[in-house]
């Protein structure tokens, strides 16, 4: 067979693998000599055992020539183009000289239909254990592991900042208040306050706590930079505002003002009052702070338990509680917050305790 | 690749892999073995793999495996030797498909391989550059050099027939 050039890549082929005669080999020769602008490609088949691992000239491609067949069709390259056919490897000229060979050549058409059987076609084999192969969703361990130290640590994070002492200082207190009279000859009667503090930590839990008596001075030291918001149980509210407003300066001695008239009629609307001190009054304001807005997101959005904003005062703890549900809802963890309460309901610590850990901490009310 | 994206993966393309080395190997169970392994290799690197790559990687994977295993065990003689004479064959096909997988088992591993590629996922010999390693014109001699052998045979046949 003639090399030419539709057929020099099976020579150089077997050139490198041995398969040419002596008399192969020189008509190759002779061809590269005729055609130098293979010889670069010529090379290149040199490295066909050791592609992937030798240092490789990446330019190749710019130095090849586009191989267009310059000979017509022949007895020696009829198969090279009745392959290059079934493979769509000719352009449509050549396959209309090819098809011009053919009518002259009938007896290639027999080669041309035993070509075109060497295509293989479907089979219907079938891989049956897919399933085997497939795989689920799963969250991989480590990354819950990390999602629950994650959560555990977010949860730490925000009880440190929460019940830092600064937080601990703004805390609503509920103070209890009774009144009773004190007859002095020399400044007529007069009210004296009897305070029974009830830590409102406590009193959202319901926990019974032991009556605690403040002076007067002391609740109003506490309210200087405050707002006092009184709220009276058996009275109008007016009238104890009366009271601590004309009587501030005087601490434990507190006059009735001159507007109530009697002052049985003021203590029948006293006897018990209940006064709340806040930082600033929640009541009377129309925002909310961080820690409400926050509380009532993960009350109402994860949680999904009805909360009123604006009139519920939300403590530390409750935020606290809040969202620590929320993350164990959310990332399937079991942290619960433990308070302790000393025997005046007031808490002195709380612990974070989970499956994995326990973290307690003491607090520092001042 | 996500997780849904590779077990589209699963449906798409496991039969198909399965058969390519399946074809090559003639063992059930081996042909199994590498499907499963090809599919655990993705799945290790699925992270660096696009879903719009993960068949020809399969491919590559699978074909690098079975060329290996054919090596070791020499199941096909020397690769790089076609026994082009070996026109030997049974004289009891029953169709056209059973003398051409007969013929095809005769080819060198190389060829066997590249042809399948080209026939039954119609591979462009770039795409079957990439997944065998082989240079593009080497994929090209070799399918035109099955050619002509899987034409002898089927002549061969015809001719006793």
């Amino acid at each position: 067979m003639d090399i030419n050039k539709l057929n020099y890549e099976l020579y150089f082929v077997d050139y490198y693998e041995d398969n040419l005669s002596k008399e192969q080999v020189a008509e190759l020769m002779v061809f590269l000599e005729q055609h130098a602008d293979l010889k670069t490609e010529f090379e290149d088949y040199s490295e066909l055992e050791s592609i992937a691992h030798d240092i490789e000239f990446k330019e190749k491609d710019a130095l090849k020539k586009i191989v267009v067949p310059t000979l017509s069709i022949n007895e020696s390259n009829a198969e090279e183009y009745l392959i290059a056919n079934i493979e769509g490897d000719l352009s449509s000229n050549e396959q209309k000289e090819l098809n011009s060979f053919l009518s002259a050549n009938p007896i290639y058409k027999s080669d041309q239909k035993l070509f075109k059987k060497s295509k293989l076609t479907g089979a219907s084999i079938v891989f049956n254990n897919k399933r085997s192969l497939k795989k689920s969703v799963v969250i991989p361990l480590w990354i819950k592991r990390t999602s629950q130290i994650a959560a555990a640590a977010a949860i730490v994070l925000f009880a440190v900042v929460i019940f830092s002492p600064d937080n601990i200082a703004y805390t609503p207190r509920l103070v209890t208040a009774e009144a009773k009279t004190i007859s002095d000859p020399a400044k007529g009667v007069q009210l004296e306050y009897d305070l029974f503090e009830k830590p409102n930590i406590a009193a959202a839990h319901n926990i019974a706590s032991p009556k605690k008596t403040l002076s007067i001075e002391n609740l109003l030291a506490a309210g200087n930079d405050s707002e006092l918001i009184i709220q009276a149980v058996n009275s109008p509210k007016e009238k104890i505002e009366a009271f601590l407003a004309n009587k501030s300066d005087d601490n434990d001695k507190i006059e009735a003002p001159k507007e109530i008239t009697t002052l049985e009629e003021v203590l029948a609307d006293v006897s018990s009052i209940t006064v709340e001190h806040f930082k600033t009054g929640i009541a009377d304001r129309d925002h909310v702070s961080i820690k409400q807005g926050m509380t009532a997101f993960l009350k109402k959005r994860v949680l999904k338990k009805d909360v009123d904003i604006i009139k519920s005062h939300i403590l530390n703890l409750e935020l606290a509680h809040t969202l620590i549900q929320s993350v164990n809802k959310v990332f399937g963890t079991s942290v619960n917050l433990e308070p302790t309460y000393n025997d005046e309901g007031d808490m002195i610590a709380y612990a974070l305790e989970s499956n994995t850990f326990e973290l307690q901490r003491n607090i520092k009310n001042k | 690749m996500t997780v849904s994206e590779y077990n589209k993966c699963v449906d798409l393309y496991a039969d198909n892999v399965y058969r390519f080395v399946l074809k090559n190997i003639k063992d059930v169970d081996k042909a199994k073995d590498i499907v499963q392994d090809t599919y655990e290799k993705m799945w290790l690197k699925r992270q660096a793999i696009q879903a719009k790559k993960a068949k020809s990687y399969m491919f590559t994977t699978a074909y690098r495996t079975l060329i290996d295993l054919v090596r070791r065990e020499k199941k096909q003689g020397n690769m790089d030797e076609a026994n082009y004479n070996d026109l030997s064959h049974s004289s009891h096909y029953s169709d056209l498909n059973e003398v051409l997988h007969d013929a095809i088992d005769k080819l060198p591993a190389d060829q066997k391989a590249v042809t399948m590629l080209r026939d039954y996922e119609g591979y462009s010999y770039k795409e079957i550059e990439t997944i065998t390693g082989l240079k593009e014109a080497q994929v090209k001699v070799y399918i035109y050099r099955a050619r002509k052998f899987l034409k002898n045979y089927l002549g061969s046949i015809e001719a006793v027939i």
